[in-house]
């Protein structure tokens, strides 16, 4: 009673007080114009609308310090505190009281953010509930708890420091706590350690500068709660501290449990940060950001490549993955010799972050060698040619931060080696034009078995056949998703449409996609051979670029059961690109080369491949195609330049179309048959453009 | 009733020794005397328990101060400054402190209040907000709350400082009204507030006590040495600074007050007052 009459005194001289309603009104107009602004037209973005709100948090961050130190000075100013002081329990119930008023403040201030948030964006078409759960969460987490930390603190400091000097405190704090911290900090904040530590005291979003990622969804991960509590027992220490200094004797039992309840709780979560995990960090200040972590790795890494040859295949994979902190997979795998000569040790790809704990064959424990992504294994007996055996591995670790796997997301596709898997190479190379993604697809037939305990709901090419069981086969691989996503089309045509629950207005042009989609495929298998085994059953539309967005190699990942459509990280208003010409030139790559497993060894060769194929698609169908997507042609200084630009002159001419399209599938032969040599395609742009001036 | 027992107080801040040694019996409607500096709020603060009891004790019956829990519920406290909440209204305020005090029984609560609005002439101004009233009324408020949960032991500190006249004279009245059956506390450097009000007064200056009795006692000490004499200004001049208490005019002519150990010429021995004795004891502590 004494605890809410307090509180109720406190709503009494806020409600009283002008200023706190013209805050407030000014607070929720700014962010009902924010959110306002990525609702409507070319902006659109629900993801964007609480990211980039930074603006809003800080100004609600610096009222609530100053609200902290009016919690302290309100009484101080009004000589009340010594008559408080002189009732029994009566600064206690105060403070109490008054911490009960702020909390019940920010809890409301986050309802009413909210309710705007919902009132702008349901009508606008987003209609997944658990994406307004977590928005709510973020909610909580980025603007709730960090006011009601910064009243806190601004609370501790009033009550250490007496006087004006607070404000400047109080501003420097503000400066240190708030989303925007680098931004105060300037140039000192790109010192390492200094922007580490900005990036741990930062109380608001923490990616301010980057954009939002659908597929990921807001960073809710427990580590950003847990740093929360660790601060808010940290003040609170600090509070049982000054108290105790301030009282000297008199102390009564309970202080000193809470005490120990403080400094119990501060050393586990020390420990708890101490410890390896994943969590999404996408700030370029930062040495962990996503889009550095491996380019740096594998920048490092490119010089020294030798693999081992062997012609083995894995063709059963019974996989126990568990998705917590880190990723522990328990795999049981079948391996065949398919090569003529007996194997005394076979070399498969792991990506890096997984450490390998242990390998058995039939309990017995294998010598093992694990460096970089290479992973040697010891044979317990030679194997002969079209023998099996059987070999149990285990690890866990940490996968890339370009391919996320923790308890908020996963994206573990199958051309990356996140399982075992006997196409041989780094999951990334470095190359001219940056860091790209190897294609690790099997190349064989495997049945696969998983058993999956992580977030939910989960995506993937192979069916589900109990509560967290899935059995399937594939030659591709194995592809688990999992995310802010949801199915879209309901499989209706046989099709699970999957993508981004913030998309879902999109969704109106599924069937121009489809169609598209079909007809290019269609025509590719004609062209080339190539047979696929019809439309996907699986169609993922996730932004998963964020490092080489230029390369058209990299959006599109194709296995005959499923297809992986990336896309960048932005709001995607259509499922096809703005540009109509610019689809074929994803798909081109993704339906060719990279579907037929084709290691690469000339991106430069491959990607004129690409380009030119699909300009000659486009010219073929009618869509209307600048060349701007072809290789832009340097001053010709090489021979490679010079059969580049032939080349590029001769299709960007009208007409011709069948002798252009004859051309490209002797290319691809050339490419099937191992070849991406340069001379030989002189050799064969030779043949054509001089049957052209011929006629 | 109980003594308010002060044994050995002493109080220093750093090396500035505030309290030395102070002994008191306090009972009835005690006032403290002491120029500014004496340590008369200091003094109060320990009793009120915001300041700790470091040496020496104070005990009231069987309750000691070393443990303040038992102490608090027998204090009101009206602190030297006191202001409220400047936009509640004054029944809001009292309302929150009743609660605070633990009056948690509704009807209690509401009787009390009433009671106490009464005592101190607010009642007609319980639906006014803080920042509208006089000086005079927020001390009163101040007077109410401390009275709220009729505590045995009241502690106003110079509660008629900055009081215009009238509103002095009214807030005597009130503490005299106040006292019956407590004990209360005040404290001030103007000797004519505790003259009408207290049956006990101590003397204190820089951190000691110089006198403590009850009134006739204290009275007692000036006994005899208290002259007038009507005086022309020439005259005035004449007479020694130390010895004069007051000045007054009357007329052309000046009725001026003495202390005398001997017999002074053409001067007639008056009846001493508390402000005689203060002045005299003031004068022996600061030579
Ligand atoms: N917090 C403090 N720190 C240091 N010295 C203090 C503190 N509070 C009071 N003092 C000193 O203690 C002495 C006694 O102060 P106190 O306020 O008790 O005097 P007082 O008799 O109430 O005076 P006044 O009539 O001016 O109110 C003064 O010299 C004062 O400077
Ligand atoms: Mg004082």
């Amino acid at each position: 009673m004494k605890v809410f009459n307090s509180m109720n005194v406190m709503w009494i001289l806020f409600r009283r007080n002008p200023l706190f309603w013209i805050l407030l009104v000014c607070f929720l107009t700014y962010v009902y114009y924010g959110f306002h602004f990525y609702s409507t037209g070319y902006n659109f973005s629900p993801g964007e609308a609480l990211v980039r709100m930074s603006f809003a948090v800080q100004g609600g961050m610096l009222a609530f310090l100053f609200f902290g130190v009016l919690l302290i000075r309100l009484e101080e100013n009004n000589h009340l505190h010594d008559i408080f002081s002189s009732i029994p329990k009566g600064n206690f119930s105060k403070f109490i009281g008054k911490l009960l008023f702020f909390f019940i403040l920010v809890l409301l201030i986050c309802l009413f953010v909210f309710s705007i948030y919902v009132f702008l964006f349901l009508p606008k078409g987003i209609s997944f509930l658990p994406f307004y759960y977590d928005a709510f969460l973020y909610i909580v987490l980025y603007w709730g708890i960090s006011f009601f930390l910064s009243m806190l603190i601004g609370a501790l400091l009033a009550s250490w420091f007496k006087g004006k000097i607070i404000y400047p405190l109080i501003l420097f704090v503000w400066a240190l706590i708030g989303p925007a911290n680098s931004y105060f900090f300037g140039t000192a904040a790109s010192k390492p350690v200094f922007s580490d530590f900005l990036a741990w005291i930062n109380l608001g979003e923490p990616n301010p500068y980057a954009l939002f990622n659908d597929l990921y969804g807001f960073e809710l991960s427990l580590y950003h709660w847990m740093k929360r509590l660790f601060m808010l027992l940290c003040i609170s220490f600090l509070f049982l501290f000054t108290h105790f200094l301030r009282k000297r004797g008199n102390i009564e039992k309970r202080f000193y449990m809470y005490v120990a309840v403080c400094i119990g709780s501060i050393g586990a979560l020390i420990y708890y940060f101490t410890l390896d995990r994943q969590i999404y960090i996408s700030n370029s200040l930062l040495a962990g950001t996503r889009e550095r972590v491996d380019e740096t790795y594998y920048r490092a890494l490119s010089h020294e490549n030798s693999v081992p040859h062997q012609v083995i295949a894995i063709t059963k994979y019974d996989v126990h993955m568990k998705i917590k902190r880190l990723v522990e997979i328990d795999t049981a795998i079948t391996i065949v010799n398919n090569q003529k000569q007996p194997l005394d040790n076979i070399s498969l790809s792991l990506y890096h972050g997984f450490k390998v704990i242990d390998v058995s064959s039939s309990h017995k424990k294998l010598s093992f060698q694990q460096k970089n992504d290479l992973l040697n294994i010891q044979l317990p007996s030679e194997l002969p040619p079209k023998q099996s055996c059987q070999l149990s591995i285990s690890y866990k670790g940490l996968s890339s931060p370009l391919f996320f796997a923790n308890s908020r997301a996963v994206y573990l596709p199958y051309y990356f080696p996140w399982l075992p898997s006997s196409n041989v190479e780094p999951a990334f190379q470095y190359t001219k034009i940056g860091l790209i993604r190897n294609n690790h697809q099997w190349g064989n037939d495997a049945e696969i078995t998983l058993t999956y305990d992580g977030p939910t709901p989960l995506y993937t090419n192979i069916k589900k056949v109990g509560s967290k069981k899935w059995h399937g086969r594939s030659s591709f691989g194995l592809s688990v998703v999992v995310g802010k996503i949801a199915e879209m089309n309901r499989k209706n045509d046989g099709t699970q449409f999957v993508q981004p629950m913030t998309w879902e207005k999109n969704m109106y042009q599924y069937p121009e996609f489809k169609e598209r989609t079909s007809h290019i495929m269609e025509t590719i298998s004609r062209n080339f051979h190539i047979p696929y085994e019809g439309f996907p059953k699986l169609v993922v539309f996730v932004p998963i670029l964020s490092i080489n967005d230029f390369a058209v190699e990299e959006y599109i990942w194709f296995a005959s059961d499923h297809l992986i459509y990336g896309t960048s990280l932005q709001y995607q208003a259509t499922i096809l690109p703005q540009d109509e010409a610019n689809y074929t030139y994803m798909l081109v790559p993704a339906l060719t080369w990279k579907y037929k497993g084709i290691p690469i060894k000339d991106m430069e060769y491959l990607h004129l491949f690409d380009s030119v194929y699909a300009y000659v698609y486009n010219q073929q169908h009618g869509i209307p195609d600048d060349g701007s997507f072809l290789p832009r042609m340097n001053p010709i200084k090489s021979e490679k330049d010079q059969i580049k630009s032939s080349i590029v002159q001769w299709i960007k001419k009208e007409g011709n179309v069948e002798m252009k399209n004859r051309f490209c599938q002797e290319w691809f032969q050339l490419i099937e048959s191992g070849s991406q040599d340069w001379n030989e395609l002189k050799k064969l742009v030779e043949q054509y453009i001089v049957i052209k001036e011929d006629l | 009733m109980s003594v308010l027992e002060i044994r050995n107080v002493k109080k220093r801040y750093k090396n500035k020794v505030v309290l030395n040694n102070i002994s008191l019996n306090i009972k009835g409607t005690y006032g403290l005397l002491g120029p500014n500096g004496a340590g008369k709020t200091t003094l109060m603060k320990i009793i009120a328990t915001l300041l700790p009891l470091e040496e020496g004790t104070i005990t009231f019956g069987d309750i000691s101060w070393e443990n303040d829990q038992r102490v608090k519920p027998l204090i009101g406290y009206l602190p030297q400054y006191f202001s409220a909440y400047k936009t509640m209204k004054v029944y809001e305020v009292l309302h929150h402190f009743a609660i605070l005090k633990g009056i948690t029984n509704k009807e209690r609560r509401i009787s009390e209040l009433d009671a106490v609005l009464e005592n101190v002439n607010l009642y007609e101004q319980r639906n006014e907000k803080i920042k509208y009233l006089s000086g005079g009324m927020i001390r009163r408020v101040g007077i109410a709350q401390a009275l709220l949960g009729n505590p045995k032991i009241v502690i106003v500190d110079e509660p008629t400082a900055g009081l215009d006249i009238q509103e002095r004279v009214r807030f005597r009245n009130l503490l005299r009204k106040i006292s019956a059956n407590r004990t209360i506390i005040i404290s001030s450097h103007i000797v004519e507030d505790l003259e009408t009000t207290c049956d006990y007064v101590a003397m204190m200056n820089k951190g000691t006590i110089l006198l403590e009795g009850s009134r006739q006692e204290v009275l007692q000490i000036v006994d005899g040495l208290v002259w007038e004499k009507d005086v022309n200004s020439r005259d005035l001049e004449q007479i020694p600074e130390s010895q004069i208490i007051s000045v007054k005019e009357a007329g052309d002519r000046y009725i001026v007050r003495m202390l005398s150990q001997e017999s002074i010429k053409e001067a007639k021995r008056v009846h001493p007052t508390l402000e005689d004795a203060y002045l005299y004891m003031m004068k022996g502590d600061n030579h």
